[in-house]
């Protein structure tokens, strides 16, 4: 797998096998006394790796654990196994200072921009906060920091001194886009960043990442559940299904032709605009709880091209195209 | 043909302590016989609020301010609450975007649809019980009987919202309102909700109103769609025309900045500016401040005006 996905030049961010498994003993469990299932399976066996100055967008729905990748890669979340490489260096070997002083290249802008604010802070503040932890210096500073980053966002020294609930939700975007960027990352974990917006408003924020990428050379991991927008923004695209990628490739071909069932069901499932909608095959069923994945392949109990195999041993990613990867049992030795 | 349902005029507003909120401003609706309008607009259009009136469920501050709303010969805006309570669920009903909320999480699923069928049919209880049930299996929710003694958050949100259409149509109404159906769910759930909504208006011949933010989902299930923008229709017509001829600035900028997976080459273009305040509107069109093709013309009141084929939009540019 590690082969596979490693692009030619040294990657930014390097991915390997990253597991986070919340262990729900902690909680409700221990007093039930479940020892067996105890174990949330987020995120089970991830890797890939991400080139300075691309975005990969990574696709998936509810509980896929596609939150949990970004925050687990950022260390936001300590994972349970794994590997991350920043520019070459393993971040599991970081001590705290260590850590902290790599962690300013890498941000993240979340999703829900009325939760992500505190509303008792001024904009200043919330936008201040990540450069007088990092970079402590004089208030007058911070100020000249904060209203430069201000402007990059389409807001202004005007804006200081509100408070959150004085903004609208495409305008709070903006202000979590500049608490994000004021300390100059190299990497930006893009957290569903339009999903809580309207659709007028998605695409002035996104039309301002892809700006803010292009004029500081950033790197996005773009993660959302809208098909549409992923495409629009990433160079490459990961479909994750219960905790794993199951079809990593260059968008534009991943989108055409998907080639994991998964991925060929989530298009088709999404509303075209296009004329009436082509025969689709729809997936029946919800997705089965990460506390219990099935055995085998994960998605086989809603898949429509099913095997024996299917249900006995997991997919090893295959290669496709170049650089276009699936985990399929359709797709090795010539099982299709 | 005449409507089923025709709302003219109608004005609602909040009176709220930062002033008179202009929710909904004029709006004039038809709902066809076994037809399903699609009716799009973003976060505060006044889609939801223009059905709640329908319905009476606009709660105070809120308040219908005048029209009319023609169903099946009555203007239900001119009834007593216990003869609207009557057509509720008989015969127009609702469903609501957040179905956690909408469900009572302290009743069985079984209560709450028995409720609803004994409230408007005089049913034995048992009788009623395998009604509910009927809905239940006729919504694909497997093991019914098994299911129907579950909570609502014991149920994942697909099929919370498919224990909700099942409440909205157990007494079999002739107008279903769907708002937002689909938006809290994945996009392959939500593609179950859609056929089985698409399903059901085949079936029972029902009328459907479809109230949605995003263009694809009506596109793909609606014969007719209605564009709302800060309380006003500002464009209706047949689904197609609109999509492919949309005449109103705020339905082309609304394409031109909606991501679409069959053509990712083209740029998105945002519509500049956000939705003005629904306080103290100026008598003037809605989206002149957002309107890359504003003229001083637009500095008064525009009506819809039609361009034949029912396709109507509230802009000059129509009349030129």
């Amino acid at each position: 797998m590690t082969a596979a996905l490693a692009p030619a030049e040294a990657p930014l961010l390097s991915v390997r096998d990253l597991r986070k498994h919340f262990d729900l003993r902690r909680g409700l469990r221990r007093l039930t006394g479940d020892a067996q299932r105890h174990a949330l399976r987020a995120v089970d066996g991830v890797s890939f790796d991400l080139r300075r100055g691309e975005t990969l967008g990574v696709i998936g729905e509810s509980g896929c654990g596609k939150s949990t990748l970004g925050r687990t890669i950022l260390r936001l979340i300590e994972p349970t196994g794994g590997e991350v490489r920043f520019d070459g260096v393993d971040l599991g070997t970081l001590d705290k200072a260590g850590l902290k002083a790599l962690r300013r290249r890498m941000q993240i802008v979340f999703q829900d921009p009325y939760a992500s604010l505190n509303p008792r802070r001024t904009v200043e503040q919330i936008v201040g906060l990540g450069l007088s932890i990092h970079e402590p210096r004089p208030a007058a500073a911070i100020r000249a920091a904060v209203v430069d980053t201000l402007g990059r966002v389409g807001l202004s020294s005007a804006h200081l001194q509100r408070y959150p609930n004085q903004f609208s939700g495409g305008q709070r975007q903006r202000i979590g886009i500049a608490r994000a960027l004021i300390l100059n990352p190299e990497f930006v974990v893009c957290d569903e960043p339009v999903s809580a917006l309207d659709v007028s408003i998605q695409a002035q924020i996104l039309a301002l990442l892809e700006q803010l990428k292009r004029e500081l050379g950033l790197t996005y991991l773009f993660i959302s559940h809208d098909l549409a927008v992923v495409a629009h923004v990433s160079d490459r695209v990961a479909v994750m299904y219960l905790g794993q990628i199951v079809e990593l490739g260059p968008s534009r071909s991943l989108l055409r032709e998907p080639a994991h069932p998964y991925a060929q069901a989530l298009l088709a499932a999404v509303p075209r605009i296009d004329g009436a909608p082509a025969a689709r095959q729809r997936l029946a069923g919800d997705v089965p709880s990460p506390l219990a994945p099935p055995a085998g392949c994960r998605f086989h109990p809603r898949c429509p091209h099913a095997m024996a195999v299917c249900r006995q041993a997991p997919p090893t990613p295959r290669t496709i195209a170049p650089g276009h990867v699936v985990a399929c049992h359709l797709y090795e030795g010539g099982a299709a | 043909m005449t409507p089923f349902l025709a709302i003219r005029d109608l004005r609602t507003t909040f009176h709220t302590r930062q002033g008179v909120v202009r929710a909904v401003d004029g709006v004039d609706l038809d709902v066809m016989p076994g037809e399903c309008l699609g009716v799009v607009g973003e976060s505060g259009s006044g889609k939801s609020v223009t059905f709640l009136s329908v319905l009476g469920l606009v709660k105070p501050p809120g308040r219908i301010e005048s029209g009319q709303i023609r169903f099946d010969g009555r203007d239900l805006a001119r009834l007593t609450p216990t003869e609207l309570r009557a057509v509720r669920g008989r015969d127009i009903a609702m469903t609501m975007q957040d179905a956690l909320t909408a469900l009572n999480p302290a009743l069985r699923v079984e209560e709450q649809i028995v409720e609803t069928i004994l409230a408007h049919d005089r049913l034995p209880r048992l009788a009623a019980r395998s009604k509910a049930l009927d809905m239940l299996r006729l919504l694909g929710i497997p093991d019914p009987e098994r299911r129907i003694r579950d909570y609502p958050h014991q149920f994942s949100g697909g099929m919370r919202q498919r224990v909700m259409i099942a409440i909205a149509l157990a007494c079999r109404p002739r107008l279903l309102i769907a708002d937002e159906p689909t938006t809290a769910l994945d996009v392959t759930i939500q593609a179950q909700v859609l056929d089985l909504i698409a399903a059901m208006r085949r079936d029972l011949g029902m009328s459907v109103v479809l109230i949605s933010h995003n263009l694809g989902v009506v596109a793909e299930h609606c014969d007719r769609v209605a564009l709302m923008y800060a309380g006003q229709v500002v464009e209706t017509g047949p689904t197609r025309a609109i999509i492919d001829r949309p005449r109103h600035p705020y339905t082309q900028g609304l394409l031109r900045s909606m991501p679409v997976l069959s053509d990712l080459d083209r740029p998105l273009v945002p519509i500049p500016g956000q939705v003005p305040s629904l306080v103290d509107l100026a008598p003037e069109c809605r989206f002149l401040p957002r309107c890359g093709q504003a003229a001083p013309e637009c500095r008064r009141e525009i009506p819809l005006l039609s361009m034949g084929e029912a396709h109507a939009a509230r802009c000059i540019r129509v009349a030129a």
